[in-house]
């Protein structure tokens, strides 16, 4: 049924040649025109130079990660039943991601959450620290959601041919419990990533150690400067992904960084299926429209615009990137050989209030620490000049933005 | 089910060379299982260890691995005692300055540099059994930067025999490779794309040097040139 929607699909791109075509048209092409996908990623690419772009480059051909098997794994989520008894033997009742849905708007929605929450984006054995006792998963900032048998930090078993692996999904790194629930996308800056590496192998004081929570340094540079976790329900509003602005954004660019970021934290072993790349970038793309807008009519509305306006724009307040030089932050993350553009994206700042590090590399903690003179952290000092009672307005306004 | 009779002349017999990364330290074993290691220790052995030059025989994978481990070693009680030098602006966290604030537990050292810091480091285990259950081995000297032993993370073996007969369970970097040195031991299958590193030299290397790792993603050793995530 899939199939034939999607067939479908390609044959409305075209018969509307005239027509310039939408998104879920896009999407049909990616999956299905090898030549599209190239092109998808070449256009994306800031700085063909660096390490990330020149990997992908070299290596997103058909002849390369386009002949790697495609990886949709039996899975089932971790739950808090699971601590302390280590890997599970698979059983029936696991299963792949069903991937047969048409190819419209709900149902690719709807993959894309099940893809969010459940497919494993990155096999990590080192896990099985985490959930050697009740309280490991507290230990290394790991959510439970929920009461009794609840789910453990969005972590999946997956079912591989060497046997059963703990796996993360996005949801680990980008998903924050608050009430009842959890709020999807927003950033889980209390993992702490390297802590879990370090424990792995026997309490090690590696650099991946003094990432600290929410923090991870994805670079293979072989320089420390971990990136903070981003807020991926703002990702629409971003004109450059990645911190240090490295890929120029639509949601086609993000469909091929999510492929490729699966391909590459499987150590060029695997990929992910295409329709699920997609689908998992449609939804982040829809998952905006819950983010509050910003109250331009309050007083802190006005004091926003005077003083961050310029970068932090429209209703997205986002904007351009930013050079280096000009933002005088920690310039250690733009500077990667790895990602490095020469500039810092300006990152939304729709949903700011639910983040708990602020900047490039996490080094401010809250708005009230980026808006304070005293700060120790350099750069970005916009917003000093202000009197005590604008610099109230422009933090109830910001605080508006969970 | 703690440690194992040591045999210090044993030791010394069987101490050549050293682990791929993570210290200098070696195991020892049981005079029982001498004669086995005797007779596959070409040349050196450490943690159990066996580093094979010559390709003798074959197995399910058609060749041995050069590194495998025949048999569980128990690891010594020696640890380096070097002199604590910590300079006057050390550039890093200093949470010890001698080996005599290493009390937390056995075999406390103060080891560090400029980059890690000073801190204690212990012997976490003497032997795979004093590591969780599971799939664990007690690496002697394996610990980060540090000679240290300690209870790697899970893979799928402690010793050759469970890999079935003629198996190999050979030590295995994560995905930080030579960063963080060996992280869990795994079987060879007949799925594997390489045996040893040398198999890898012929990899791509624009984005690292490659080396033969398991891969617990596609399940099998893959060569890879990954240092850390990205």
């Amino acid at each position: 049924m899939r199939r034939v929607a999607l067939a479908l699909a390609l044959v409305a791109v075209a018969a509307c040649a005239d027509d310039p075509p939408g998104d879920l048209d896009l999407g049909a092409r990616y999956v299905a025109e090898p030549d599209y996908r190239r092109d998808v990623l070449v256009r994306s690419l800031v700085n063909p130079d660096n390490g990330y772009s020149a990997l992908r480059l070299e290596r997103f051909t058909e002849e390369t990660w386009g002949a790697l098997p495609v990886w949709n794994p039996r899975v089932r989520p971790v739950r808090a039943s699971d601590l302390g008894a280590g890997r599970p033997p698979p059983d029936p009742s696991w299963a792949p991601i069903d991937l047969d849905v048409a190819w419209e708007d709900a149902a690719l929605t709807s993959l894309g959450a099940r893809a969010f929450t459940d497919y494993p984006a990155q096999v990590e054995p080192a896990l099985m620290v985490a959930l050697e006792d009740a309280d490991g998963p507290e230990r290394f900032g790991l959510w439970i959601d929920g009461e009794g048998d609840a789910r453990v930090g969005g972590l999946v078993w997956a079912e591989t041919p060497g046997g059963v692996q703990p796996a993360f999904t996005c949801a680990s790194c980008h998903a924050t419990p608050a009430g009842d629930g959890l709020v999807l996308g927003a950033p889980n800056h209390a993992i702490d990533y390297g802590a879990l590496l370090d424990a792995s192998h026997g309490d090690a004081h590696t650099s991946a150690g003094r990432w600290g929570p929410g923090r991870v340094d994805v670079t293979p540079d072989e320089l420390s400067n971990p990136t903070v976790i981003a807020d991926l329900r703002a990702v629409r509003f971003q004109e450059r992904l990645n911190r240090a602005a490295t890929i120029d954004n639509d949601v086609m660019a993000l469909t091929a960084r999510l492929e490729t970021a699966v391909i590459t934290n499987s150590g060029q072993a695997v990929r992910p299926p295409r329709e699920l790349a997609f689908a998992l970038a449609w939804y982040l793309w829809g998952l905006g429209d819950d983010l509050a807008t910003p109250d331009w009519d309050s007083p802190g509305g006005a004091v926003f615009q005077r003083e961050c306006g310029s970068c932090h724009r429209g209703d997205g307040l986002a904007g351009p990137p930013i050079a280096l030089s000009a933002i005088a932050t920690d310039a250690t993350v733009g500077e990667s050989p790895w990602r490095g553009t020469g500039s810092y994206q300006t990152t939304s700042l729709r949903g700011v209030a639910s983040r708990g590090r602020l900047l490039a590399g996490g080094g401010v903690p809250s708005l009230e620490a980026l808006v304070d003179p005293s700060r120790a952290e350099g750069g970005h000092r916009y917003g000093y000049g202000l009197d005590d009672a604008d610099r109230a307005y422009l933090l109830a306004f910001l605080r508006d933005l969970p | 089910m703690r440690r194992k009779t040591l045999t210090i002349l044993a030791a010394t017999a069987l101490s050549v060379g050293a682990c791929a990364e993570g210290g200098e330290r070696s195991g020892t074993t049981d005079t029982t299982q001498i004669d086995s290691l005797v007779t596959d220790t070409l040349p050196g052995d450490t943690n159990g260890i066996v580093e094979d030059t010559a390709v003798s025989d074959t197995t399910t994978t058609g060749r041995v691995p050069l590194k495998h481990r025949p048999e569980a070693v128990a690891c010594d009680h020696e640890r380096v005692d070097n002199v604590v030098s910590i300079p006057d602006n050390p550039g890093a966290p200093v949470d010890c300055e001698s080996h005599d604030d290493c009390v937390g537990g056995e075999n406390g050292r103060c080891v560090g540099n400029t980059h890690d810091g000073w801190y204690c480091t212990y012997d976490r285990c003497f032997g795979d059994g004093d590591c969780s259950p599971g799939a664990q081995v007690c690496e002697c000297g394996g610990g980060f930067r540090s000679d240290h032993n300690v209870c790697l993370g899970q893979g799928n073996c402690q010793v050759d025999a469970d890999c079935g007969a003629g198996g190999y369970c050979s030590p295995s970097y994560g995905d930080c490779g030579d960063y963080l040195g060996v992280v869990a031991y795994y079987c060879h299958t007949d799925a594997d794309e390489c045996i040893d590193d040398a198999d890898c030299d012929g990899e791509p290397s624009s984005f690292g040097t490659p080396y033969c790792a398991y891969n617990p993603t596609a399940g099998k050793w893959m060569c890879s040139s990954q240092q850390c995530a990205g």
